[in-house]
């Protein structure tokens, strides 16, 4: 589970997690150890991410093995929740003056400094060697935010190409933030960045997960059925210019892209009908504007989900993980829902072994339940049947196939502990919620720092994707000026 | 307890949330930098030190990126950088995802990989040697239209070789080469030497490629 | 001093905490086995889009079924039992794929004569419908050991001193998705290889080269760019970053042993030509090559076959352990032909899936591409001999025939061409001396073109038994030498040869 990921968790998890059994993370773990090291910096949400005691849970890193060995040695585990509460507190004091990853600092050393006690390489900064000396750097300054430095990397990072002696000269005569800045946005422009196949683009790509062989409209493949470059337009609109990011969630428009020397994108207003008249059936898009909900409804999106499928997790769980952060499969962004899951398709999904995830998944499906993907139920598609689209009346095709209950799936579901009556309002509280600026601040921060934000460095992602939310109004690139200007990106 | 970068980070950040817009944000950040530039070199070498960092995160700049660099660096176009079998472009198309390319239509690559591969540095040689000896060739025949090694041709003394080397790091890595890194190559045009005719051409393509494989050209 | 291959690199990068940051993790659970060679090998072909087992070896004739109409059976006629075995087969011609007007003719009951001593299909029920993540459970048993794939943990156990353990020939489906377990070595992931045509030429930093440099000269320009990043401030300033050490790293020791092998001319597929002319530069090719090129001779055309003598070659020459292959989704045609000219079509548009379109013809299709490049690689490996001891490569392999689930199972009534939606139902089939061959464990209810499953232990037959996914997985990485126990996965004796 990565840093930006935990918010949600926190200690709403239910005890029928731990229903997996024993090899499982003990996520209430998470905020009891901040509940002994309140001040560390990993503990800036209130609670520590999996990663302080595991590689992937259930596998436990050297500081979480160490951990378990005086975690009640000796008792029968799985271990009760209320027994590892309890005896969490002393067994983390046990190991403070160890060196779990032997890189010559205690654990507690780390935790205070914010480097990760089960990572060697990962070390308390080197305060003394800054503060010891008259340190003055001799080109890369790694104790304070280094102009030149920075410079440098967002030629490479947001123009594609590092810049030249000469410009290294001129900007290291008069190395200003105010120039960074107007460097930054002369890149922003840059095709690098915003073009077709450019930065922006890319990193659509694993959220539309595109098929070069079923793809419609430019460039079609063999089996065309829908065109994913509705998609990616609309990707690099939402995070370019002064656009409004949630609008990737709640828009009701599409974009197009003008290729040129400098490419640009539009938005366009078509209902499906006019759309087919315009593109033709292959590309159009089906759903009509009152029912649109960004890319989450984009004919792709649906087409490339929703298969065959009454109830579409598969497509709620993409939604989840491609904007919000929350990988399911990992058991991130678990919230029980009480009474859920109720199966209504007859998938066995209220085994315990199964709730844990359905518990979360199955309430945040309802809401896609009514978008037709790619057909799916009792065979006749009906008179009214016309693929992706919105159509109320979808659940009725799958009793055939999931069993009477499906048809009694409701529209409406829940959302990070918030009821939606349909998925308009699931994507309204998504893309108002602190995990979707996380999400799309954190792909920004693991696209230009190569990483996750180490535990030392939560103080200024918070930062930055707070102002994201509050100051920029969820604008990208003012969001990017404040990203350039952290410790984490400004210092060697 | 918060270590000196925190702090810094901190005190930059309040110094940032207290303006309104990116245009009135401090330069004051950037003194070190200033100073650094007005000293002179003996004041330099007596005062300024590198510190290791403690962070040491680089990244790789990728095939693309870092191809246009030599490119540019070189003054040779594009398409003249390396091509197998003369035909297929090697960082564009060869070598592109063991270079960090995507390609999510086809092959369903969505993001770079996430360790490079064995095959990466292999790559990354065969580019730079293909580009380096065909800069040094075109330099080594045509001296008037030389780019890189002007003074290839005329039996380089100890200043022309540095000359050379300097113009190598100003193209290839945008900064001046430390008397350290020229001392390096001054040295090299002896190594090479059982080269017979060839050594002033062997001495510039190696030369470039030492530099322009260097994990200094590649990551950032 | 100690050398410093891979392995002990690995240790050492360990020990230094770079193989957190790098995702290279720790070493193997276990220790290995003093002086025993228990290498196996692993061959992934990744059935992409679903390939229906009720469509192959466990296929229905119309004459066993209460519902024959509307269920995915076949004519009697069609359907052959091959004496001796478990298995049937289909063989048909067909006149078109799907709307395709393109005839061939199928035939699967070769390949099950030949192989069906060393073939073993068992039942399965999966989890999920969407193609991507079943993929992605075909080799993860549904996440069963922390999300590590076959292949990875192949490489885990076997792979330190291979070059490149675990070889990935295609790429984009869940086959060769990268496993979530971050604490594995390095080079037990997944090493991308777009283009088996090409890719080679990475395997030499001169070879090849319009302007090759002999090696010796070479080694002076890289001792000098060592002098110079000492000197570099960039290096000693990021120098610890574990990045550029494993950077430095693969440019010394592994590229040295690859280059000192001479890989690069070994695994080259294609001979001396104008498009690709060798001779003019240095280049030789191998006789291996030319043998996998006999065996496979579409493989200048057909991506699958060039990937299926690529493969070859990386096991053939210990550069890999685990080869993963499988058709793309695009539509591959013959040299020159267009679609509808006889013999032109070799690979159908998104594989299997197009069974959305034309279930029985696509089936048909697949299936006798995928039994032609198991057969091809089986027959290759079998002559490659083993060691001192007799043993061809083969004895020691494992030829897994992954896919994503299974088809719908019915059809309008009588239909001999009909579209099939996705199912959760199916089988999987693997062919190894090291499996539990000539078997069918579980079984197929001709009624409802539903499957049971089977006791893991004894693999008798049981009705009221679905096989999970986690379960199949353990049975395969238990016949592959691999102890499971660390995961908590049980005991399936029914999978391995007694």
């Amino acid at each position: 589970m990565s840093i930006r990921n935990t918010l949600r968790l926190a200690s709403v998890m239910a005890a029928s997690l731990f229903s997996i059994g024993q090899a499982q993370a003990k996520p209430p773990a998470q905020t009891a150890f901040c509940v002994t090291y309140p001040d560390a910096p990993a503990c800036t949400p209130g609670f520590v991410d999996c990663s302080t005691c595991h590689t992937v849970a259930p596998a436990r890193n050297v500081y979480g093995a160490q951990l378990e060995v005086m975690m009640l040695p000796g008792d029968a585990r799985p271990l009760s929740d209320q027994d590892f509460l309890t005896a969490l507190p002393e067994a983390l004091r046990a190991i403070e003056n160890d060196d779990a990853d032997g890189d010559g600092y205690s654990n507690l050393e780390e935790f205070v400094a914010g480097s990760n006690a089960s990572v060697a390489s990962d070390t308390p900064a080197g305060e003394n060697a800054c503060n010891a000396i008259d340190y003055r750097p001799s080109g890369l300054d790694v104790c304070a935010f280094d102009p030149v430095y920075v410079f440098k990397k967002i030629k490479i990072d947001f123009c594609g190409e590092a810049p030249s002696y000469a410009q290294m000269k001129e900007f290291g005569a008069n190395p200003t933030t105010d120039l960074l800045h107007t460097t930054l946005d002369e890149c922003l422009k840059s095709e690098y960045w915003i073009a077709k196949d450019g930065v922006l683009w890319n990193m659509a790509s694993s959220k539309i997960r595109p098929i070069q062989a079923i793809k419609a409209g430019d460039g079609a493949g063999p089996i065309p059925l829908a065109d994913y470059d509705d998609d990616y337009n609309y990707f690099v609109y939402a995070t370019s210019g002064q656009h409004d990011a949630r609008e990737l969630l709640t828009g009701d428009y599409f974009v197009e892209r003008n290729d040129g020397e400098t490419t640009t994108y539009t938005q366009w207003q078509r209902n499906p009908i006019q759309d087919v008249n315009e593109r033709g059936y292959n590309s159009a898009q089906g759903v009509v504007k009152p029912r649109r909900a960004g890319m989450l409804t984009h004919r792709w999106f649906l087409m490339s989900n929703t298969m065959f499928t009454g109830i579409p997790r598969t497509t709620a769980a993409q939604a989840y993980r491609a904007y919000l952060g929350f990988d399911i499969s990992k058991l991130e962004g678990l919230d029980d829902v009480s009474g859920e899951p109720k199966d209504y398709d007859n998938k066995g999904v209220t085994r315990a072994e199964c709730a844990v995830c359905h518990a979360t998944l199955d309430p945040l499906t309802y809401p896609f339940s009514r978008y037709e993907g790619i057909g799916g139920g009792d065979g006749d598609l009906g008179e009214n049947y016309i693929p992706f689209s919105y159509n109320p009346s979808r659940m009725a095709r799958f009793t055939g196939v999931d069993g009477a209950y499906v048809a009694e799936t409701p529209e409406a579901g829940i959302l990070l502990g918030q009821p939606v009556a349909n998925l308009k309002e699931w994507a309204q509280v998504a893309s108002a919620s602190d995990p979707f600026a996380q999400s799309l601040v954190g792909d920004f921060w693991k696209l230009l720092l190569g990483e996750d934000p180490r535990p030392a460095e939560l103080q200024q992602f918070e930062y930055v994707w707070r102002r994201f939310m509050d100051e920029h109004e969820y604008r990208v690139e003012p969001m990017l000026h404040d990203l350039v200007m952290t410790e984490a990106y400004g210092v060697p | 307890m918060f270590h000196k970068h925190t702090i810094i980070l901190l005190a930059l950040l309040m110094a940032c949330a207290a303006c309104d817009d990116k245009a009135t944000s401090t330069s004051n950040n950037t003194t070190n930098q200033n100073d650094a530039g007005t000293q002179d070199m003996a004041d330099r070498d007596a005062v300024l030190q590198v510190l290791p960092s403690t962070k040491s995160r680089v990244r790789f700049k990728g095939g693309v990126r870092w191809t246009n660099q030599l490119a540019r660096g070189l003054g040779l176009d594009r398409a003249q950088i390396c091509k197998e079998f003369g035909e297929y472009d090697c960082a564009a198309d060869v070598h592109f995802i063991a270079l960090g390319g995507v390609e999510p239509y086809n092959l369903r690559i969505n993001e770079p990989l996430p360790i490079a591969p064995l095959t990466a540095p292999i790559a990354v040689d065969r580019i730079a040697l293909s580009a380096c000896t065909t800069r040094a060739d075109l330099d080594a025949a045509t001296p008037a239209d030389a780019v890189l090694f002007k003074e290839l041709a005329s039996a380089p003394d100890s200043a022309a070789m540095r000359a050379m080397g300097a113009r190598l790091y100003q193209e290839l890595l945008s900064r001046d080469a430390e008397p350290g890194e020229l001392d390096e190559l001054e040295a090299f045009w002896n190594d090479v030497q059982d080269a017979g005719a060839a050594a002033p051409a062997e001495w510039a393509a190696f030369s470039c490629y030492a530099v322009a494989t260097s994990t200094e050209m590649l990551f950032y | 001093m100690t050398k410093l291959d891979r392995r002990n690199f690995l240790r050492g990068a360990g020990a230094l905490g770079a193989a957190g940051a790098m995702g290279l993790g720790s070493l193997p659970f276990r220790a290995e086995a003093a002086d025993e060679d228990r290498t196996r090998f692993l061959i992934v072909i990744g059935a992409t889009g679903g390939a229906s087992i009720i469509d192959s070896v466990m296929a229905i004739r119309a004459s066993e079924s209460a519902n024959a109409a509307t269920l995915n059976t076949f004519p009697d006629a069609l359907v052959q039992s091959i004496d001796g075995t478990p298995f049937r087969a289909v063989d048909l011609d067909r006149a078109s794929l799907g709307a395709i007007p393109f005839s061939f003719r199928s035939v699967q009951s070769d390949f099950v004569r030949k192989h069906a001593s060393e073939m073993m299909v068992v039942t399965t029920e999966r989890t999920s419908v969407n193609h991507a993540i079943a993929q992605r459970r075909s080799v993860t048993g549904n996440e069963a050991w922390a999300g590590r794939t076959l292949q990875e943990l192949v490489a885990n156990e076997y792979g330190a001193d291979f070059a490149i353990p675990n070889a990935h020939l295609s790429s984009g489906a869940g086959f060769t998705d990268r496993g979530t377990d971050a604490t594995l070595p390095g080079y037990a992931y997944g090493e991308p290889i777009a283009d088996p045509l090409l890719w080679p030429l990475a395997l030499d930093s001169s070879k090849g080269l319009a302007r090759p440099i002999d090696g010796g000269r070479l080694a002076k320009a890289r001792a000098l760019r060592g002098r110079l990043e000492d000197k570099s401030q960039f290096n000693r300033v990021l120098g610890e970053s574990d990045k550029l050490k494993f950077w430095q790293h693969l440019r010394q020791g592994p590229r040295e042993a690859v280059e000192a092998r001479d890989l690069i001319n070994k695994l080259l597929l294609m001979p001396e030509s104008a498009k690709f002319p060798l001779g003019q530069y240095g280049l030789t090719g191998s006789d291996a090559a030319q043998k996998a090129r006999e065996r496979f001779p579409l493989w200048a055309e057909d991506p699958l076959e060039a990937q299926a003598c690529l493969a070859f070659l990386l096991l053939r020459y210990r550069v890999s352990c685990a080869v993963t292959l499988g058709p793309s989704f695009s539509v591959e045609l013959r040299d020159g032909m267009s679609i509808g000219d006889e013999g032109s079509l070799l690979n159908p548009p998104i594989a299997f899936d197009f069974s959305h379109q034309g279930h029985r013809s696509v089936q048909a299709l697949m299936w006798q591409r995928m039994y032609r490049v198991a057969d091809g690689l089986i027959d290759l490996l079998k002559t490659e001999e083993y060691g001192t001891s007799g043993e061809s490569l083969w004895d020691r392999s494992m030829l897994y025939v992954a896919t994503d689930f299974g088809r719908t199972k019915i059809r309008p009534a009588n239909s001999d061409e009909f579209s099939s939606g996705h199912h959760l139902d199916n089988g999987m089939m693997m062919i190894s001396p090291l499996v539990n061959g000539n078997k069918i464990l579980g079984g197929v209810d001709p009624n409802t073109g539903l499957t049971y499953g089977f006791n893991p232990s004894t693999g008798a037959p049981d009705v009221g038994r679905k096989m999970e996914e986690s379960e199949l997985f353990a049975g395969q990485l238990q016949a592959l030498g691999i102890d499971t126990s660390p995961a908590g996965l049980g005991d399936v004796p029914a999978m391995r040869k007694a």
